[in-house]
C-alpha cells in the first residue's frame, strides 16, 4: 500500500458522534466518548454492541495522552474500572503502533506497568509458587475480576460485566498475574512504578494516596540489604584483627601486689603501696579479692602520679553472704572484684587505700593484684555491636515491611504470619 | 547509604585500635574516675 | 532470491517476483491477481482495496530474526469472528518460506517446516490447552481459530484470494516459542519460531506512521 498509516474516524451508529480509532486493524470494540455506546469495529460493519445514552466518567489519566516509560511513548487508548467484590481498581489501555499494547494499573495508589506476556506457563493458577525468567514468584491472592466501566477502545470484545478468575504471584517488584475465563488464559509481567514517576511522565498535579503495602512494592533498602551485611561482615573482620594484634601486643604485666590486714583500728586509716613504676601508657587492672563471710567490703582506692599528682581514683565494692533455708545451702554476691582504670600515663605511682567494711569489722584480709596492659574484650564487643546497629535496623524495617505486605494475603509464608492463633 | 556506613565502621575501627593503643577501656570511661566520697554511707541488709 | 519479472496480463505492466518461491501476487497497478506458472503468469481475478490499519510494516520492510536477515515481500489479512491480523511473507537471505504474523500489538516469525517428518497424526482432533511436540519442543495449542482472507497484497508462496478459508492453529511454548498449523481444505502447513520484540526485529523502512 505505502500510503501513511493513520487514525480511523467514523460517525456513531447511535448518536452520530465521531468515533476516533488509535489502533486501526487491531481494535475490535470502540466505546463512543459521547454517548458511550459499545460498538463493535472488529468487521467494519460497526454494530452497536450495546446502545447507551450516558456521560464520558472522567479519569485520572484521560483518553489521548502520552508519557515516555521504560524508553517508549505511551498513549492512553482505554480505560476499564474493574472490581472484585466492593474492590475497585484502574486499568489503563497504552498503546504504541511499533511496540504494541501495555497496561498502566492504578490500585490503592499504587502503580504497576505491566505486559502480556508470550509464555506457556503450565501450572500457574495451580502452583503455590512459579518460576519465570529465572525467578520465583510467590502466590499472593486468588480472585475475580469483573469489568464495572469501560471508555476508549479495546483490542477485545470488552463489556460490563465481564468476568475472569485471577491469580497474582509476587516477586518485588515484579508481579505475575494470570486471567483466566473459558476461551483463554492470559500471563502478564508486572513491575512497580513509584508514584512520582507515573506523575511526572504524564504530568499530574495530583495523585490518589498509597495506603498499605502493594503486593510487589519493593521493600527499603531492596538490593542493599545484603550488600550491607557484606560490609559489615568485612569490618568486624577488620575489628577482629585490630583487637587479636592488640591482645598478642599486651604485655599483661604485673605490677604489685600484695595482702593486706585491716582491723577496726584501721577504719579512718589511709593505706599506701610503695611506689611501683609503670613503664608504658597503657590500661591498668586492679583485682582484689577478700574471704568475706557474710560481710561487705569497699575499697576506695587512688592511683596516684608521683610527679604529676594526678589522681585516679577508683571504688571497688565486695560482698558475699551464705546461708541455709528450707531449700538449702544458698550465697549470693562475690569475694572478688576487678576494675580497669583507662590510659594512665608512665611514670612512678603508689596506690591509696581507703578501706569500709560491713558491721562486724572484725579484721578483715584482703589482696589487692595491679596489673598494666591488660586486653580488655569490652571495646571489640562494644564495636561489633555499634556495627551490627545499623543493619539490624534495617533487618527490623524490612521484617516489618514484609508482615504488612502479606498481611493483605491469604497465602502468607509461615515466617510472616504473626496472626495469633 | 552504604557508603554513609562503611565510613562509620571506618571511624569505629579507628577508634578501637586508637583506644586499645593507649589503653583506654570503654566501660571504664562511661562510669568516669569520679572522685570517691570517702564518707559515703553503705547500707546493706 | 531470484528475481523474476513478468507483464501483467490485465494491464500489461511490470510484474515482479523478487523470491522463487512466490507463486503469486497482486498487480500494484490494476490489483490484478496473477499466479505464475513455470514460464508464464495467468491472471485469476481483481483483489479487492484492503482495508486500513495502523501498521508499522508494509512491504520493502526489512527486519531480522536471531541475526538472519530477512524482507517483507508480501501480506495477506486475516479475518476472523472477532477481528483480523496480518501475516506477512517474509523471505530470509538463507531462502526459507516464512512468515512474520503481527496480531494484538504482537509479532511472531516463523518457517515453513516439513511435514512428513512430524508425528502428528493427520486425524487427531486438535485440542485447546493439550500439549503437541513440534520441532522437539513440547507446545500447548493456545487458539485455534476459523479464519477468512479478507485480501493480499504483494508476492506470496499461494494463491491467497479474498475469501479463501482456512483453520489457524496457534502453539506457544514456556520461553516464547511460537508454532502455526494453517489447515486449507486437506492441505496443512505447519510453521515454527518464536515471538518477537519490535526491538529484536531492527525493521528498516517501516511504514511512515501520523503522529508517531
Amino acid at each position: 500500500m505505502g500510503s501513511k498509516g493513520k487514525p480511523q474516524t467514523f460517525a456513531c451508529p447511535a448518536c452520530g458522534g465521531t468515533v476516533t480509532i488509535k489502533a486501526v486493524g487491531i481494535t475490535t470494540s470502540a466505546i463512543c466518548m459521547y454517548c458511550s455506546s459499545v460498538i463493535d469495529v472488529a468487521n467494519e460493519n460497526y454494530q452497536i454492541i450495546k446502545k447507551a445514552n450516558e456521560k464520558m466518567r472522567k479519569t485520572l489519566l484521560e483518553l489521548g495522552v502520552r508519557g515516555r516509560l521504560f524508553g517508549v511513548d505511551w498513549e492512553v487508548i482505554g480505560y476499564t474500572d474493574k472490581k472484585d467484590g466492593s474492590y475497585h481498581w484502574d486499568e489503563y489501555l497504552l498503546y504504541n503502533p511499533y511496540y504494541g499494547f501495555r497496561f498502566l494499573v492504578q490500585n490503592q495508589g499504587h502503580w504497576n506497568f505491566i505486559k502480556v506476556l508470550k509464555k506457556d506457563i503450565p501450572d500457574i493458577g495451580d502452583a503455590n509458587e512459579v518460576w519465570v525468567n529465572g525467578k520465583k514468584y510467590q502466590l499472593f491472592l486468588k480472585g475475580e475480576a469483573v469489568v464495572d466501566y469501560v471508555k476508549g477502545e479495546f483490542h477485545w470484545r470488552v463489556k460490563k460485566g465481564e468476568r475472569v478468575d485471577a491469580a497474582d504471584y509476587v516477586a518485588p517488584p515484579s508481579l505475575l498475574s494470570m486471567e483466566k475465563n473459558a476461551e483463554e488464559i492470559i500471563v502478564s509481567l508486572g513491575e512497580y512504578l513509584k508514584p512520582q514517576e507515573v506523575a511526572s511522565t504524564f504530568k499530574l498535579k495530583e495523585m490518589p494516596d498509597r495506603t498499605g503495602v502493594a503486593s510487589n512494592q519493593p521493600a527499603p533498602y531492596q538490593g542493599a540489604f545484603l550488600k550491607l551485611w557484606i560490609v559489615a561482615g568485612v569490618f568486624i573482620a577488620f575489628a577482629t584483627m585490630v583487637q587479636n594484634m592488640t591482645v598478642k601486643a599486651s604485655d599483661n604485666a604485673d605490677v604489685y601486689s600484695s595482702q593486706f590486714q585491716v582491723d577496726s583500728t584501721d577504719r579512718d586509716k589511709t593505706l599506701s603501696t610503695p611506689s611501683f613504676f609503670i613503664p608504658k601508657k597503657n590500661n591498668v587492672l586492679i583485682q582484689s579479692g577478700s574471704n568475706l563471710d557474710n560481710d561487705w567490703l569497699e575499697l576506695h582506692l587512688s592511683l596516684v602520679n608521683e610527679e604529676t599528682n594526678k589522681e585516679y581514683a577508683i571504688v571497688q565494692a565486695m560482698e558475699y553472704y551464705h546461708g541455709q533455708d528450707i531449700d538449702g545451702p544458698w550465697a549470693e554476691g562475690k569475694q572478688y572484684t576487678e576494675t580497669y582504670i583507662s590510659s594512665v600515663p608512665s611514670g612512678n605511682y603508689r596506690l591509696l587505700i581507703d578501706a569500709d567494711s560491713g558491721t562486724s569489722f572484725r579484721g578483715i584480709n584482703f589482696a589487692l593484684r595491679i596489673m598494666r596492659d591488660v586486653p580488655s574484650g569490652l571495646n571489640y564487643w562494644i564495636t561489633v555491636l555499634m556495627i551490627l546497629v545499623y543493619p539490624g535496623l534495617v533487618m527490623l524495617r524490612r521484617w516489618s515491611f514484609e508482615n504488612k505486605r502479606w498481611s493483605e494475603s491469604d497465602y502468607t509464608p509461615a515466617i510472616y504470619n504473626l496472626r495469633n492463633e | 547509604m552504604l557508603r554513609i556506613f562503611a565510613i562509620y565502621c571506618t571511624v569505629l575501627v579507628i577508634l578501637l585500635a586508637v583506644a586499645n593503643r593507649n589503653g583506654y577501656v570503654f566501660t571504664s570511661m562511661l562510669t568516669g574516675s569520679q572522685k570517691a566520697d570517702k564518707a559515703a554511707n553503705h547500707y546493706h541488709k | 532470491m531470484q528475481k523474476t519479472t513478468f507483464n501483467c496480463p490485465s494491464c500489461g505492466a511490470e510484474v515482479v517476483f523478487q523470491s522463487s518461491l512466490s507463486v503469486y501476487a497482486v498487480c500494484k497497478y490494476c490489483s490484478s491477481m496473477i499466479v505464475r506458472h513455470d514460464v508464464d503468469v495467468e491472471s485469476i481475478g481483481q483483489m479487492a482495496a484492503l482495508p486500513d490499519d495502523m501498521s508499522p510494516i508494509q512491504i520493502g520492510t526489512e527486519g531480522y530474526y536471531r541475526g538472519v536477515r530477512f524482507s517483507v515481500v508480501g501480506r495477506m489479512k486475516i479475518g476472523w469472528e472477532d477481528g483480523s491480523w496480518n501475516e506477512w511473507f517474509i523471505v530470509p537471505d538463507d531462502g526459507r518460506k516464512g512468515w512474520l504474523a503481527e496480531a494484538q500489538g504482537f509479532y511472531a516469525a516463523s518457517f515453513e517446516m516439513d511435514d512428513t517428518s512430524q508425528s502428528i497424526k493427520t486425524q487427531s482432533v486438535p485440542e485447546l490447552g493439550s500439549y503437541l511436540k513440534l520441532n522437539n519442543q513440547k507446545l500447548k495449542i493456545v487458539d485455534i481459530k476459523k479464519a477468512v482472507c479478507i485480501g493480499s497484497e504483494g508476492e506470496l508462496p499461494f494463491p491467497a484470494p479474498k475469501g479463501r478459508k482456512t483453520t489457524s492453529i496457534d502453539l506457544l511454548g514456556p520461553s516464547g516459542e511460537f508454532a502455526s498449523i494453517e489447515i486449507e481444505g486437506n492441505k496443512r502447513r505447519i510453521y515454527v519460531g518464536h515471538y518477537v520484540e519490535w526491538n529484536d526485529l531492527r525493521c528498516q523502512n517501516p511504514r511512515p506512521l501520523e503522529g508517531w
